[in-house]
């Protein structure tokens, strides 16, 4: 499968969690993804654009048919945030934590993969 | 990227997200997109079917909702009607009813932390939830009113049981805390805390503070125990204007240091008993409720024409929550509050009840001799040692951590507290057996007004003056709730020596007494916080510094002129912009002006502008800037003597009805500007400088252009929303309102028209009606504040009022829920 399939399955792998079961799947889901994708320099970096792009498509889903726009003013308003910064403080939430957790397991995957091939 | 960074990175994300930090709360359950903040846009509106399943429902339910958002509830029994009604408020008002009986039990700590614990503590220290604990337990086990309170409290756990995360009101993803479980005495903490908003006060203290400044004689003229102007609510058959009594202004005494010291420390002591309370009526009306009603033979329609228009603090989402119940032979429209069944005002297809605050004294402070001035365990009480009972409070943090302990005492006569006058226990008829809960939903069964009243027996505090109408056209008003009966002369505004029964309250006014009024022949009743009760009529004890009458009097004047009123008459006297407070302080400036023909071109001028003013207060109002500014100057500089040497406030202001009242004595030394030892101020001079000192510095402020000012730049409505959210908060609102006008405008501008109604009880009741706000209480739903333009400007929408299921017109029908029984 081509990168952009991957990431691709990783952004619907994100959304579905998050929607289902909670916000915390999505670093979960960022370090199988490096792990999948160990070969792939990119791979935390595209875990992190995945989380956030995954969280992007929930928004939207909520967004069908419903004030999200006014979450955004209102909630906004209220952490004394900007009117679309809610929205960019979440979609940078969710890529700081798939992005992280992608890069950490990457990081730890590496030493233990040299050590096998030493074996 | 490195293990650390990464680590540290990902490890930063994921205890901000699971852990709450500083004041900010865990970062993952408020931004998930799909459960957290965001989640609120799914459950903003209303969906236009729904079906779902209530646990302990005997028969299917039918909830309509209109396109105000009002449910109309279709059941087959009351407890089905109740039960459901606990199921939307819980769905559309739930972190409301949280909050409400969080600050009802004193464990706002518990979801906002040490900064509420001295709320907290007042709270728990003035006994509610001891109270509250008390009335529940007193019910009978085979009483109507538990089975109804039961009921309505598993409705509303059945909703918090089935909702999901997404479900939950944002503020509690915003505090980060989860709804608790409801009990059945919480129904009892709210009416506890309505008892306290509208009838607890520290009286006795704040009249010792005042008597240190300017001596006894002098504080019983200006917080006098009889209004001077008298437009009672009981009617005196043949009157048909207000009446004067003789008013006295005795020169007030000049105060020692250690009297100043005294003052100080009496304020206070009154501003930690009274703290968190908003809702005081006291003095001049910041928070004025109003009602009215006609008999059929002063109305177009030949119908009796019921009014009702409740002030409180205004809070979004809105105190009331508007409901339609239909259940067997109960059909009953009207305001809930969202935590009890009960609909405190309202009507059925026979009877409308709606009430303003009685503002009597029902609370009474003891000055008690103890054994230890630390840790009393006894008092002492007719030569002997009495036992003071004691108990252990502790407050608790958001993660259960303890935040304090305090030790509560209550004598014979209830809560101990330490005042700077000593240790001090306090009475109050909130805090005794009552059954407001079982007389409310007693009274909504009612057909006449008479079984209104009857069923209302029980009711006891707060005090209300419950206004009644029912469709063979009686119509009644009455003071209800307890009213003490104390010895000596009376009174109940002094701090009374506790180490004698003597002293304690004798009994009740029976209900004979109560000022009341039933089918009055002048075929008119209205009632505003006023005094109850001519005084010269109908002597008695009943409280003092009373609001002024300037809301009875425009009423009265409004009712008596017009033999044929209709709905829509009512409601335009509902922000009717005229107040009866600016004729008498315009004709005294115009008397200072003519008693000084040498005044000042500035004063001139100023008169000039306020004498071409129409004197109504709406929002494009000019006059109505000066106007005020000018009373505001003369209440300033006339009771300068009542603020304490050295401190920027006065202890107390007297209201505006004793300053026109001393408007009659030109050369009273309450004139005299304090700040000009060499000059003694008369009533003209101080009117002109006041009046010549206002256009200045109204033109300093506005600009040196009259036609450009604004009443709506000066006073306006701000409601907050609960947690006091920038955007929640609905503010700047310009409304029709004044000092003394039917919707009184003071102050902060929070307080207002909680909830206004018009009934007409014909051969088929129809009835209006709107408050501030909306049904939901979710920030971002459509009718969360839908209902605040027309709200501003002074519109009723037509309630609608289907006798069955299927019954609303389909254009207004907005959503259809049904509630199926579940299995247990």
């Amino acid at each position: 499968m081509t990168r952009p399939v991957w990431f691709l399955l990783a952004v619907m792998a994100m959304a579905t969690l998050t929607w289902v079961v909670g916000w915390w799947m999505v670093p979960v889901v960022g370090a199988v993804f490096t792990v999948v994708r160990r070969t792939d320099a990119a791979a935390p970096v595209l875990a992190g654009l995945a989380g956030a792009v995954a969280w992007g498509v929930v928004l939207a889903l909520v967004a069908r048919g419903a004030p999200a726009g006014s979450v955004a003013l209102t909630v906004g308003r209220a952490l004394r945030l900007g009117p679309n910064a809610l929205i960019v403080v979440t979609l940078a939430y969710g890529g700081l934590l798939a992005g992280s957790a992608a890069a950490l397991a990457r990081a730890l995957a590496t030493p233990r993969e040299r050590s096998t091939s030493t074996l | 990227m490195t293990v650390g960074v990464a680590g540290a990175a990902l490890a930063a994300g994921l205890v901000h997200g699971f852990f709450p930090v500083r004041n900010l709360p865990a970062l993952g359950p408020l931004l998930d997109p799909a459960h957290g903040v965001w989640a609120a846009a799914r459950t903003a509106e209303l969906a236009p079917e729904e079906s779902h399943a209530l646990t302990g429902l005997g028969a299917g339910v039918t909830i309509e909702y209109d396109d105000h958002g009002v449910p109309h509830i279709f059941a087959a029994t009351e407890l089905d009607a109740f039960r459901t009604l606990g199921w939307v408020h819980a769905r559309d008002r739930l972190f409301q009813m949280e909050m409400t009986q969080r600050a009802a039990a004193g464990t706002l700590t518990e979801v906002a932390g040490a900064r509420t614990l001295e709320l907290d503590r007042a709270t728990r220290a003035r006994g509610l939830p001891a109270a509250a604990a008390a009335k529940w337990a007193a019910l009978a086990a085979d009483d109507p009113t538990r089975a109804a309170i039961i009921a309505y409290m598993d409705g509303v756990n059945a909703w918090v049981a089935q909702a999901t995360p997404a479900e939950l009101p944002l503020e509690y993803k915003l505090l980060g805390v989860a709804p608790r479980r409801f009990e059945p005495v919480d129904c009892f903490l709210l009416l506890m805390q309505m008892s306290q908003s509208l009838s607890y006060r520290d009286d006795e203290l704040r009249r010792e503070a005042i008597e240190a400044l300017i001596g006894p004689a002098a504080t019983d003229a200006l917080f006098p125990v009889n209004a001077p102007i008298q437009e009672p609510i009981e009617p005196v058959a043949g009157r048909t204007a207000p009446t004067y009594l003789t008013a006295r202004f005795p020169a007030p005494t000049v105060p020692t240091p250690s009297k100043v010291a005294e003052a100080r420390a009496r304020l206070d002591d009154g501003r930690r008993l009274i703290a968190g309370i908003e809702s005081e009526t006291k003095g001049e009306a910041v928070v004025g409720s109003n009602n009215w009603a006609v008999a059929p033979a002063r109305s177009a329609s030949g119908h009796a024409l019921l009014s009702g228009d409740p002030h409180l603090q205004l809070t979004l989402p809105n105190i009331w929550y508007e409901v339609h119940l239909v259940a067997g032979e109960l059909d009953l429209y009207g305001v809930s509050l969202p935590l009890s069944p009960v609909i405190p005002i309202g009507f059925n297809r026979d009877v409308a009840w709606t009430a303003t605050n009685t503002g009597a004294d029902v609370v009474d402070f003891y000055r008690e001799t103890v054994d230890d001035s630390v840790a009393p365990t006894r008092y002492r009480l007719d030569g002997e040692w009495a036992p003071i009972t004691s108990r252990v409070e502790t407050f608790t943090g958001k993660r259960g951590e303890v935040l304090a302990t305090d030790t509560l005492y209550t004598t014979h006569r209830g809560p101990l507290q330490r005042t700077s006058a000593g240790w001090t226990s306090q009475r109050w008829t909130a805090l005794e057996p009552s059954g407001e809960a079982g007389a409310y939903l007693q009274a909504i069964r009612a057909r006449s007004v008479d079984a209104w009243y009857e069923a209302m027996q029980g009711y006891r505090a707060p005090a209300q003056n419950f206004l009644v109408a029912d469709r063979t056209g009686r119509i009644a008003i009455r003071s209800t709730g307890r009213f003490p009966v104390r010895p000596g002369d009376g009174r109940g505004d002094r701090l009374q020596d506790g180490s004698t029964r003597a002293v304690d309250w004798t009994g009740d006014w029976p209900t004979a007494r109560l000022p009341q009024a039933m089918a009055p022949a002048q075929g008119y009743l209205a009632s505003a916080n006023q005094q109850p009760l001519d005084p010269t009529v109908r002597p008695g004890y009943l409280g003092w510094d009373w609001p002024t009458p300037w809301r009875a009097m425009r009423i009265n004047q409004i009712l008596r002129t017009d033999a044929a009123m209709t709905p829509e008459k009512m409601r335009l006297a509902h922000t009717d912009p005229q107040s009866a407070l600016t004729a008498p302080v315009l004709a005294a400036l115009q008397g200072a002006l003519r008693a000084r023909p040498m005044a000042s071109e500035e004063a001139r001028a100023a008169m000039t502008f306020l004498a071409a003013w129409d004197q109504h207060f709406d929002p494009e109002s000019q006059g109505a800037v000066l106007f005020d500014a000018v009373l505001r100057t003369t209440i300033n500089r006339t009771w300068d003597e009542l603020i304490p040497e050295g401190d920027a406030q006065r202890a107390a202001t007297p209201n505006s009805m004793l300053l026109v009242r001393l408007f009659e004595d030109r050369t009273s030394i309450w004139w005299d500007d304090r700040r000009t030892p060499d000059v003694r101020e008369d009533r003209d001079q101080l009117l002109l400088e006041s009046l010549e000192t206002a256009w200045r510095e109204t033109r300093a402020q506005l600009g040196n252009d009259p036609s450009a000012w604004r009443w709506r730049t000066r006073r306006t409505t701000n409601i907050r929303h609960l947690l006091q959210l920038p955007g929640f908060d609905r503010e700047s609102l310009a409304v029709q309102a004044g000092p003394g006008t039917l919707s009184p405008s003071e102050g902060r501008g929070t307080a207002g028209a909680s909830w206004r109604f018009v009934v007409e009880l014909g051969d088929t009741v129809q009835a209006w009606g709107i408050y501030p706000g909306g049904q939901s209480g979710n920030p971002v739903s459509s009718r969360y504040a839908d209902r605040l333009e027309g709200w501003r400007l002074g519109a009723l929408n037509a309630l609608h009022l289907p006798r069955r299921a299927g019954e609303l017109p389909g254009m207004v029908r907005r959503s259809v829920l049904t509630l199926s029984p579940a299995a247990p």
